[in-house]
């Protein structure tokens, strides 16, 4: 996929020194980053943050983006790079529960009908009791639908490894699920006759 | 309906999710403009403590490895200068 010209010239610009050039291309990317980065906090400061710091971070290696694939794949990459170690540094909440009437607020509706940020919420915290190379494969795999190749690429892990921790992050999660009570929904729609 | 059921339908819902607008161009532009020259101060700062112990490491190592080489030399430098 062909980089984007004024992407290019910004670039350029950029690594000449010119900061309004590389500002330019914050504003272009930065609420793509933190769409990216909301999966990774639910607070919009630690938000800012966190996308501030994937932009420092490609600041300084921006030298070595070689202009192969869209400057959002690279971004992509990066913001993916920050947010593992931001989990990485936080403690996994011990006693925190998600109550389970959340749950069956968010999957007793319609699909269509499930509000977003509820359920943004409650994946949230469901997965924050996971360790960060869980939650990191499940979040690539099904929050952003992405191949084995691709979660590959994305984390620098090799496919087989994705395979080996997206299968023991399943576990993880239907053990969980089971001591939480998750899918013993009675009024699931499909279980209704 | 699965564990991968649940997690399946909650990301789809959560996917539509729109994240709060943020602007970070400032704040981004402000610690581009000091990194570097933060960054050579420390680093010269690290370099100069690093060559400064190095040197004296080297100076140690080097009569450290002469008197293991020939523990008498310096007895027998005595000596002779006593003789002479």
């Amino acid at each position: 996929m062909p980089v984007d010209p004024s992407d290019q010239r910004d670039i350029r610009a950029g690594l000449q020194g010119d900061g309004e050039a590389y500002a330019r291309l914050v504003r272009r990317y930065q609420n793509a980053v933190a769409g990216r980065m909301w999966r990774f906090t639910r607070d919009r400061q630690t938000l800012e943050e966190l996308v501030h710091e994937v932009f420092v971070e490609a600041y300084v290696s921006l030298r070595r983006y070689r202009g192969e694939a869209p400057l959002a794949h690279w971004l992509n990459r990066i913001a993916t790079r920050v947010g593992y170690r931001f989990w990485k540094r936080q403690r996994r909440p011990a006693a925190r529960t998600v109550e389970l009437q959340d749950w069956d607020a968010v999957l007793s509706n319609d699909e269509e009908r499930t509000d977003p940020a509820e359920a943004g919420r409650v994946l949230h915290e469901l997965m924050g009791r996971l360790g960060p190379r869980d939650r990191l494969v499940l979040t690539l795999m099904y929050m952003e639908e992405l191949s084995v190749e691709q979660v590959a690429q994305r984390t620098g892990w090799s496919k087989t490894m994705v395979k080996v921790q997206a299968f023991r992050a399943r576990r993880k999660l239907r053990k969980l699920f089971e001591d939480i009570g998750v899918g013993r929904t009675r009024n699931m729609p499909e279980d209704r006759p | 309906m699965n564990e991968l059921d649940v997690l399946r339908r909650l990301a789809s819902a959560a996917r539509r999710e729109n994240p709060p607008l943020i602007d970070v161009s400032g704040r981004v532009l402000r610690a581009i403009a000091v990194r570097p020259e933060r960054v050579s101060r420390v680093f010269f700062a690290f370099a100069g403590a690093c060559s400064a112990a190095a040197m004296v490491v080297f100076f140690l190592a080097l009569r450290a490895w002469a008197a293991w080489q020939d523990p008498v030399n310096d007895l027998v430098g005595s000596f002779s200068m006593v003789m002479q």
